[in-house]
C-alpha cells in the first residue's frame, strides 16, 4: 500500500503523535483515516483537529477495534461541521462512551443508526444527538444499546432524539433488573413499548380530545358525538359508519402542536357529513377512482355548506390544506390540490384539469348547494378525463388528504353496487365489515333509522354471561413509568348474589350492647335544629332582652353590654360515606374470636354502621370488591346512595370471598360515585385485610403505589379518604397507602364493629 | 311616605316576545300576582321595569337570597338613642304605599322565608308585622311580582306548592334569533350582522344547557359582549370574558365554547 502524505501539521501532543503513526502503520486504518482527516482538516479550526485526532487516540488506546474507528471516521467524513467542530466531537465522546459502557459491537450498532439519519455535508447534530441518547443508554443499560440501534432506522426513524431518549428511560424503568423483559421491550415484543411508543411520537390519541369535541358537537350541530377509536390499524383515516365516527388509533399524522385544531376538524367534518349528506350514494358502476372523486366533492360540498352556517370552520378545514399549487399529475398530487381548490377560494393553480372542476363544482353549488348529486356528477366528468389523461388511480394506496378527512367509503351504500363493479366491490366490503362490527358494538346506543334499515347479522354475538356490565374503564398509575397509563383498570359491575344464609341476622344479636352505644352516639349527632345564638356582637335580628338590658344600664348610668344581636343557625350534619370492603380469596380467613371470617366480620360491621346512618340520614354507600386481572375489577352494589338501607343486610350476608385485590381502580370508582354527592364531607372508608394484589400483576410495589396515586387523587378531589387494617398483617401495607393518620388498625378483628362505629362519628361529628 | 324615588324617569327599552305586556297589564288590573319563569338573563327583570314606567307606579325590586330573613322583608325594630323604633322593610314600604313590589329569584330565599307573602298573595291581601302586632292593609296600588328560574333549581330550592299555587305565571324564553339579534344590536349599539353572530355564539352554548352547562349564554351576556366590543375589543376576546370564561371552569367545555366561537364568526 502506498504512503499517504498528510497535510504538514505537526500534533502538538505527543500521545497523538504516536497515535497518528500508529494509525498510519495499520493498512486496514490508514486510508479512512487519512481520508478523513484531510476532510476534517479542511473544515475545522486547529484547535477542534487536534481534540479531534486526540479523541481519536483515546478511542484507539481504548481498543475500540477497527471497525468502530473506520464506521466512525467513514460517518465523520460526511459531515461539514462548523470550525469549532461542536458535533464532530460530541459524536466522537458519545461514541467513546458506548464503547466505553457497552461493546465495540455496539458502538458500530450506534454508529450505523446515527448514519442512517445524517445526510452528506450535514453539521452532524442528529446524529450526534442520536449518538448522546445512546450513549445515555449505555450508561444505564448496556444491553439496549445494540437493540434501540437496531430499530432507529425503522421504528424509530421518525422520532426525534428526545423522543427516543424518553421511550429508551421508559424501558429501563419499568425493567431496571429484569433483562430477559426489557430485552422483550426494545425488540417491541413488549406491548407497553408500543404503546409508549406511541406516546412518545406525538401520536396524539384521540380520546384525550373526544370530551371537548362532544361538547363542541353539541353546542354546534345540536346532536351527540358518535366516535369510536379503532385500534387494529386497519384505518388510516376516520370512516362515516352510518352516524357512527370511526377513529384510527393512534391517529396518523397529527400535527403535534396543531392536534387540537386537527382533531376539531376531524370531528367538525364528520358532523358535516352527518349533518348534509342525507343519504348514502349509490354505488352503481363507480370506479373506485370515481368513488374517491365523489367523495372528495362531496366533501367540499360538506364543508361549504358547514362553512355558510358557521364561516370559523371553513378557517379551520382550509388550514390543513397545505399543498402548494404545482405541475405534478400525480394522482395524490392532483386530488389534494383539487380538495385545496375546491374550499379555498385564493387557492391559485394553473392546472387545467383542477380548474374545470373548480368551476364544475362553483356553478353547480352555486345553483344547488343542498344537491347531494351534484358530487356524483362532477366526479363522473373528472374521472372520465382523467382517464383520458391516463393517470393511473391505485385505489389500495390512495389517502385522502388532508389527514382530517374520512375515508369516503362510508358514503356509500355497498347494497347498490353493480355485481360486475369488482374493483368497487373489493373496497366496500373491507369497509363494511370493519363498520358492522363497530356498529353492533355501539348497538345500545339508539342507531339512527338509516342503520336499522339495513339488514343485521343473525349471529350476534351475545356478550359473556360470566363477565359483568363495565361500568368504568380507570387509568392506572405506573410507579416506574412516573405516569398514568389510560384506560388501564376495567370496573365491571357484578349483581350481589342472592342470599343464601341468614347468619347475619344471628351475628348482629349479640351486638345488642354496641347497638344502643351507637344508638347514643346516633341520637348525639342528630344537630339538624335551627339554634338560636344570643348575645353576638352581630347577627342579624336584635335579641330584644338584651336591647332591654342595655336601655336600663344607660338609664341607670352603667356601662352597657354591646352584644345585643342574634343569630340563628341551622347546624345541619352533611356527611356522605362510602363504605368499600374488600371481600378477596383472603377475607375467607377465620378472624378468631367467635369463629367467623373476616369477611364475615366486615359485614356484621357494615350492617351495623348501616342501621346507624340510616337513622342519622346520612347518605351510604356500600360496595364490596375483588378483582381477577386488569379486564375485570369487580364491583357489588350492596347499597347505593339512593336505596334504602333494607336490602343491605341481605346482601352482606350473602357477600363470599373469592379474587384479588387490585385497590386502586376501585377507590377510583369509589370516589367517583362519591365526589357526585352534594354533602359538605364526603368520606370513603375501606376495609381491607392486606395489600393490594392481582393475578396479572407481579410488582409488588406497583398496586400499592398505584393504590396511594388513586388515594391521593381522592384526596385532592376534597374527600376524606381512611382505611380500616384487618389483622396484624394489614396495618404496615394500609399505612402505605392511606397513610398513619388515616390508617385504622384493628388487630381483634371481632373489635371490628364497634371501632368501625366509633371511628366514623369521630370523623362526623365535630 | 313617598315612593316616588321608586319611580323609573325613563322608559327602559323593552322588546316585547309575544303579548307578554297585554297579560301583565290584565293582571294587573285584577291583582293577580304574577310570577315570571324563564331562563337567566332573559329579560324578566328590564320587562317589570318596562311595566312599572308603562302603568306609571313605583317599582320595589328585591333580590333574594340563601341569608335573607323574613324581618328583612317586613322590617325589624332598631336602636336608636332613645329605645327602639320600628323600620319597615321593603315589602311593607310596598304594601303601605302602593307599589309594584318584585321578588327577584325567589327561590334563593328560603321557604320559611317566603310565606310571608301567603296573606298578601290572596283574597286578604294584608300584611301581618307579628313583631309589631299590626296587621297591614295592601294599599289599592300594590302588586306582587315574582320570578323564577326553574333551570337550574335542585329538588332543594323550589317553591312550595303552596306558593306556587297563588300566582299566574308568565313563561320567558330567549327571543327567536332576528329578534335577539335586533335586541343585542340596540342595548350594546353595535351593528346587525355582529350581533347576529353573537346571537348564533350564543345558541350554540345553548345547545349545551343540560349537557355539561346548566344554562347557556343569556341575551344579558350578550349585550356585555357586544359592548365590550365597542369599546375595542377584538370580537374573540370580547366573547371569551362575557361569555366562555364566566360560563364554566370545566377546561374540555371551554375549549369547545371556544371553537364554536370562532367556528361562528
Amino acid at each position: 500500500m502506498a504512503v499517504v502524505r498528510l497535510p504538514e501539521r505537526s500534533p502538538a501532543v505527543p500521545a497523538a503523535a504516536r497515535f497518528e503513526q500508529a494509525v498510519m502503520g495499520r493498512p486496514g486504518l490508514a486510508a479512512s483515516f487519512a481520508a478523513a482527516r484531510r476532510r476534517i482538516g479542511l473544515l475545522v479550526g486547529h484547535a477542534a483537529l487536534d481534540a479531534w485526532i486526540a479523541q481519536g487516540a483515546a478511542l484507539y488506546a481504548a481498543n475500540a477495534g477497527p471497525r468502530v474507528l473506520t464506521a466512525l471516521w467513514e460517518l465523520e467524513g460526511r459531515l461539514s461541521p462548523g470550525p469549532e467542530g461542536g458535533a464532530l466531537l460530541a459524536i466522537g465522546r458519545a461514541v467513546h462512551e458506548v464503547c466505553r459502557h457497552a461493546s465495540s459491537a455496539a458502538a458500530v450498532a450506534a454508529i450505523t443508526a446515527a448514519a442512517a439519519r445524517t445526510r452528506h455535508g450535514s453539521d452532524g447534530g442528529e446524529a450526534a444527538a442520536l449518538l448522546a441518547v445512546l450513549a445515555d443508554a449505555a450508561r444505564r443499560a448496556p444491553d439496549v444499546v445494540p437493540l434501540v440501534a437496531a430499530l432507529a432506522p425503522g421504528r424509530l426513524a421518525a422520532l426525534e432524539a428526545d423522543a427516543i431518549a424518553g421511550w429508551i428511560g421508559d424501558g429501563i424503568g419499568l425493567y431496571p433488573q429484569d433483562r430477559r423483559r426489557r430485552a422483550a421491550y426494545f425488540e417491541l415484543r413488549d406491548p407497553l413499548a408500543l404503546s409508549r411508543l406511541a406516546i412518545h411520537a406525538g401520536a396524539s390519541r384521540f380520546a384525550a380530545h373526544e370530551p371537548r369535541l362532544m361538547h363542541l358537537t353539541r353546542a354546534v350541530w345540536g346532536f351527540d358525538l358518535r366516535a369510536r377509536p379503532i385500534g387494529d390499524g386497519g384505518l388510516r383515516r376516520t370512516r362515516l359508519a352510518g352516524s357512527l365516527l370511526l377513529v384510527p388509533e393512534p391517529m396518523p399524522q397529527v400535527p403535534g402542536e396543531r392536534a387540537d385544531a386537527f382533531f376539531e376538524a376531524m370531528a367538525m367534518h364528520g358532523a358535516a357529513h352527518r349533518r348534509f349528506t342525507t343519504e348514502r350514494f349509490a354505488v352503481g358502476k363507480l370506479k373506485p377512482m370515481q368513488l374517491a372523486l365523489t367523495a372528495l366533492i362531496e366533501d367540499a360540498r360538506v364543508e361549504l355548506l358547514a362553512g355558510a352556517a358557521y364561516p370559523g370552520l371553513l378557517a379551520v378545514w382550509r388550514s390543513f390544506h397545505a399543498i402548494p399549487a404545482s405541475r405534478a399529475q400525480t394522482v395524490e398530487s392532483l386530488f389534494a390540490r383539487l380538495s385545496r381548490a375546491l374550499v379555498d377560494p385564493g387557492f391559485a393553480d394553473g392546472d387545467g384539469w383542477i380548474g374545470k372542476g373548480r368551476a364544475l363544482f362553483a356553478a353547480a353549488f352555486a345553483a344547488t348547494p343542498e344537491r347531494q348529486d351534484i358530487a356524483r356528477e362532477i366526479a363522473n366528468v373528472l374521472g372520465h378525463d382523467l382517464g383520458q389523461l391516463r393517470i393511473p388511480f391505485i385505489a389500495k394506496s390512495y389517502v385522502v388528504e388532508p389527514a382530517y378527512r374520512d375515508d369516503g367509503l362510508g358514503l356509500f351504500d355497498a347494497a347498490d353496487t353493480d355485481p360486475d363493479n369488482s374493483e368497487a366491490l373489493e373496497l366496500l366490503i373491507e369497509a363494511a365489515r370493519v363498520e358492522q362490527r363497530e356498529q353492533e358494538v355501539a348497538g345500545d346506543e339508539a342507531p339512527p333509522a338509516e342503520e336499522q334499515e339495513r339488514a343485521r347479522p343473525s349471529a350476534v354475538a351475545a356478550p359473556e354471561e360470566e363477565e359483568g356490565r363495565v361500568l368504568a374503564i380507570y387509568p392506572e398509575w405506573h410507579h416506574r413509568l412516573r405516569a398514568e397509563q389510560p384506560d388501564h383498570a376495567t370496573v365491571r359491575d357484578y349483581a350481589p348474589p342472592a342470599a343464601r344464609r341468614d347468619w347475619l341476622e344471628a351475628a348482629l344479636t349479640p351486638h345488642a350492647g354496641l347497638r344502643a352505644r351507637i344508638g347514643a352516639l346516633v341520637a348525639g349527632a342528630k344537630l339538624d335544629r335551627p339554634v338560636r345564638l344570643k348575645r353576638r356582637l352581630e347577627g342579624e335580628e336584635i335579641d330584644i332582652e338584651a336591647a332591654q338590658e342595655v336601655m336600663i344600664s344607660r338609664r341607670i348610668g352603667e356601662t352597657p353590654d354591646p352584644r345585643i344581636h342574634m343569630l340563628k343557625r341551622r347546624q345541619r350534619r352533611s356527611v356522605a360515606v362510602t363504605l368499600l370492603i374488600d371481600a378477596s380469596a383472603s377475607t375467607g380467613d377465620a378472624a378468631g374470636g367467635d369463629g367467623g371470617t373476616v369477611l364475615q366480620t366486615a359485614c356484621v360491621a357494615a350492617a351495623l354502621l348501616g342501621e346507624a346512618l340510616a337513622g342519622l340520614g346520612d347518605p351510604l354507600e356500600v360496595l364490596a370488591f375483588s378483582s381477577n386481572g386488569r379486564g375485570d375489577v369487580r364491583a357489588m352494589t350492596l347499597k347505593a346512595f339512593a336505596e334504602g338501607a333494607e336490602a343491605l343486610a341481605a346482601r352482606l350476608a350473602a357477600l363470599t370471598p373469592g379474587y384479588s385485590t387490585r385497590l386502586g381502580p376501585m377507590v377510583r370508582h369509589a370516589a367517583q360515585g362519591l365526589a357526585r354527592q352534594s354533602t359538605f364531607r364526603k368520606v370513603l372508608i375501606v376495609i381491607s385485610d392486606g395489600e393490594p394484589s392481582d393475578v396479572d400483576v407481579d410488582d409488588p410495589g406497583y398496586l400499592r403505589e398505584d393504590a396511594k396515586h388513586a388515594v391521593a387523587a381522592a384526596r385532592a378531589a376534597g374527600l376524606d379518604v381512611f382505611c380500616v387494617g384487618l389483622g396484624p398483617g394489614a396495618e404496615v401495607g394500609a399505612r402505605a397507602i392511606f397513610g398513619r393518620r388515616n390508617t385504622l388498625a384493628v388487630h381483634r378483628i371481632a373489635d371490628l364493629p364497634q371501632r368501625l362505629a366509633a371511628l366514623y362519628f369521630r370523623l362526623t361529628v365535630s | 311616605m313617598s315612593l316616588d324615588q321608586f319611580r323609573l324617569s325613563a322608559e327602559p327599552f323593552y322588546a316585547p316576545l309575544s303579548n307578554e305586556i297585554v297579560r301583565f297589564e290584565a293582571a294587573y288590573h285584577e291583582r293577580v300576582p304574577l310570577m315570571l319563569k324563564g331562563p337567566t338573563g332573559c329579560g324578566k327583570t328590564r320587562f317589570v321595569e318596562h311595566m312599572a314606567y308603562r302603568l306609571g307606579q313605583p317599582l320595589i325590586t328585591i333580590a333574594c337570597h340563601e341569608d335573607m330573613t323574613a324581618a328583612d322583608l317586613v322590617g325589624r325594630y332598631l336602636l336608636d338613642s332613645d329605645g327602639t323604633h320600628w323600620k319597615d322593610g321593603p315589602l311593607t314600604e310596598a304594601v303601605r304605599g302602593g307599589a309594584i313590589c318584585y321578588l327577584d329569584e325567589i327561590v334563593e330565599a328560603r321557604q320559611d322565608t317566603t310565606v310571608v307573602i301567603h296573606p298578601l298573595t290572596d283574597e286578604r291581601r294584608v300584611l301581618p308585622l307579628e313583631k309589631k302586632n299590626e296587621l297591614v292593609e295592601a294599599h289599592e296600588a300594590f302588586f306582587l311580582v315574582i320570578s323564577y328560574n326553574p333551570g337550574y333549581q335542585s329538588a332543594v330550592k323550589d317553591l312550595k306548592e303552596s306558593t306556587k299555587q297563588r300566582f299566574a305565571a308568565i313563561d320567558f324564553t330567549y327571543a327567536e334569533p332576528e329578534r335577539e339579534a335586533d335586541i343585542v344590536a340596540e342595548e350594546a349599539g353595535i351593528d346587525r350582522s355582529l350581533a347576529g353572530k353573537l346571537v348564533k355564539i350564543a345558541a350554540t352554548s345553548r345547545n349545551l344547557s343540560g349537557r355539561g352547562l346548566d344554562e347557556g349564554a343569556s341575551t344579558r351576556t350578550l349585550i356585555r359582549a357586544g359592548r365590550l366590543i365597542v369599546r375595542g375589543i377584538p370580537v374573540a376576546e370580547a366573547c371569551d370574558m362575557a361569555i366562555v370564561v364566566p360560563l364554566t371552569d370545566d377546561h374540555d367545555l371551554r375549549g369547545a365554547l371556544r371553537s364554536a366561537v370562532s367556528a361562528c364568526l
